[in-house]
């Protein structure tokens, strides 16, 4: 697999809709952490991480719609990352698991689908404080 | 905006095969039954405002993300 394919979002992602064009990076040595950055505009990026590092039980059914849009035939190209909203630690950082990044390496498409009908939310944290 | 009054159990249908039927209205409580074909997404709009409200605190224009996987790694061991 690529670790530097580009990504059209033919919508963008939800709060940037300008953002059509996303490189994915993932070193070896940061994993599970990577970064979506758009090309169309400076100054963004995210961070993503793999879910089912942090949240084993992590689950949800792929949209019929986003499926179709993505062109997903197997599961062998299909990528599964969720953006991380942190400020400053580690230890505070939450989590979108409602709102997953679902990538098809096989032709570069990309989508942040909304899970409807879940428990999850757009903040979670990665580690419960104690 | 288009502005339409509805009664009870009335419709209104979009593109030929989405209908929105009022089923019951108690107080300010509006419940709707939404008939589409499977590839139409309908979500609660305060699910999409939460989306792109965490996508707006979670841009960043320069990410070290090494930096997170050298403080995962001091976390895990506290674990």
């Amino acid at each position: 697999m690529n670790e530097k394919l580009i990504y059209n979002f033919e919508e963008g992602l939800p709060g940037f809709a300008h953002c059509k064009r996303f490189v994915l990076a993932e070193e070896e040595a940061n994993k599970p952490f990577g970064t979506l950055k758009c090309l169309d505009s400076e100054e963004t990026s995210f961070v993503i991480v793999d879910p089912f590092f942090f949240f084993k039980e992590y689950e949800f059914e792929l949209p019929e719609h986003a499926i179709k849009e993505l062109q997903l035939v197997s599961s062998q190209s299909l990528i599964i990352r969720v953006i991380v909203t942190w400020r400053g630690s580690l230890s505070s950082a939450t989590v979108n698991l409602v709102a997953p990044v679902i990538l098809n390496a096989n032709v570069g498409l990309g989508k942040q689908i909304i899970l409807s009908n879940t428990s999850y939310t757009a903040r979670h944290r990665l580690f419960e404080p104690r | 905006m288009l502005v339409l009054s509805r009664k009870k159990g009335q419709s209104v249908i979009l593109q030929e095969n989405i209908e929105i039927t009022v089923l019951e209205v108690e107080g300010d409580v509006i419940k709707l039954g939404i008939a589409a074909p499977r590839e139409i997404q309908i979500l609660r709009k305060e699910l999409v405002d939460s989306v792109q409200e965490s996508n707006r605190n979670a841009v960043s224009n320069k990410v070290d993300v090494s930096f997170l996987s050298e403080e995962l790694k001091k976390i895990s061991k506290n674990f």
